[in-house]
């Protein structure tokens, strides 16, 4: 069962609208690149453990993410996650269908890096400027593998409690789904609310 | 404008073929120099004479800037642009500082036709 996130119903909800407004753009910037129309699902805010995210996604799946950290205000684990074979699609649709496929099997490291890095700067930046804070954002990192052997590599076990904010961007024209997360450990939740605190104070609302 | 080079610094292999290839479009007289980080793109112009700078912000060692402001006292007229995913209004300004244009990604036509124009104004 999913817990709902212990949030006033204020914050709850600003941190829904910063992260709609970052996943705009970062849908908006993916779309670009790959020439296609990006549905959104609504974005849900949970607390979860690990294993949670690992049964989302389907534990014998070989995935794909990238993954930047974020530092500033609050610290963030931010991940752009795809299904293998859906990977293999995106990189088709940003490279080109021309390009033979040892080729793009040879690129589908580096593509899908690249994508992750617009993307996942795409997030941060909207949430950024949204907030008039600024932020570090690490450089990308790729991995493939089962989704419990992504977790681990970084640092996240099946008993991590995690605040994630998880949205689904589903390409309209192709079969494929791709999950854009913000990881929260238990101790970056203070500095979270801190800082929706503080944006809430500037609009007058607390 | 013939024999105009411009070094462009990404890490992202994928990033410099994708710049090359719209630059090469748009404008098939450029010579491109590309380097993956700030310490190639440092060696590289110690052999090569460059006009125009397209540099990525998130590299690993130095980033975009702390390269820039390395090249700046060399190159105080050279025509730089930071090409970068990181579209914080924070990044644009500190390029407003240093007087040097700001482009988004993704790499597609209009961004680079956009730095290209900047580069030949």
């Amino acid at each position: 069962m999913v817990n709902q996130i212990q949030l006033p119903p204020l914050e709850e909800d600003m941190l829904k609208e910063l992260f709609n407004i970052g996943v705009g753009k970062a849908a908006a910037s993916l779309s670009q690149m790959i020439n296609q129309e990006i549905s959104l699902s609504v974005p849900k805010v949970t607390i979860e453990k690990i294993d949670k995210l690992v049964a989302l996604l389907g534990a014998d799946k070989e995935i794909v993410s990238i993954s930047q950290d974020v530092e500033g205000p609050f610290g963030a684990r931010s991940m752009l996650l795809f299904h293998e074979e859906s990977s293999m699609k995106v990189v088709k649709l940003m490279l080109g269908k021309q390009m033979p496929d040892e080729m793009l099997a040879e690129l589908q490291e580096e593509a899908l890096t690249e994508i992750g890095n617009i993307v996942l700067n795409a997030c941060i930046g909207a949430i950024s400027n949204a907030m008039k804070e600024s932020f570090n954002v690490d450089i990308p990192s790729f991995q493939q593998a089962k989704p419990e052997q992504v977790f681990a590599g970084n640092n996240l076990e099946s008993e991590s409690t995690i605040l994630l904010l998880e949205i689904d961007l589903t390409l309209k024209e192709s079969d494929v789904t791709g999950y854009l997360a913000l990881i929260f450990g238990s101790d970056a939740l203070t500095n979270l609310q801190d800082a929706i605190g503080r944006m809430l104070t500037k609009l007058g609302a607390a | 404008m013939p024999g105009k080079t411009i070094l462009i610094v990404d890490d992202s292999k994928v990033s410099r073929m994708m710049i090359s290839a719209l630059i090469t479009d748009i404008d098939n007289s450029f010579k491109l120099v590309e380097a993956e980080n700030g310490d190639h793109a440092l060696e590289v112009i110690k052999t090569e004479k460059i006009d125009y700078f397209s540099v990525d912000y998130n590299m690993p060692g130095m980033n975009g800037l702390e390269l820039i402001d390395k090249l700046k006292p060399n190159y105080p007229d050279a025509k730089m642009s930071l090409l970068t995913a990181n579209v914080q209004d924070g990044i644009r300004t500190e390029c407003d500082e240093r007087r040097i244009k700001f482009t988004d990604k993704p790499v597609n036509e209009s961004c680079i036709k956009a730095m290209l124009e900047y580069f030949h104004g």
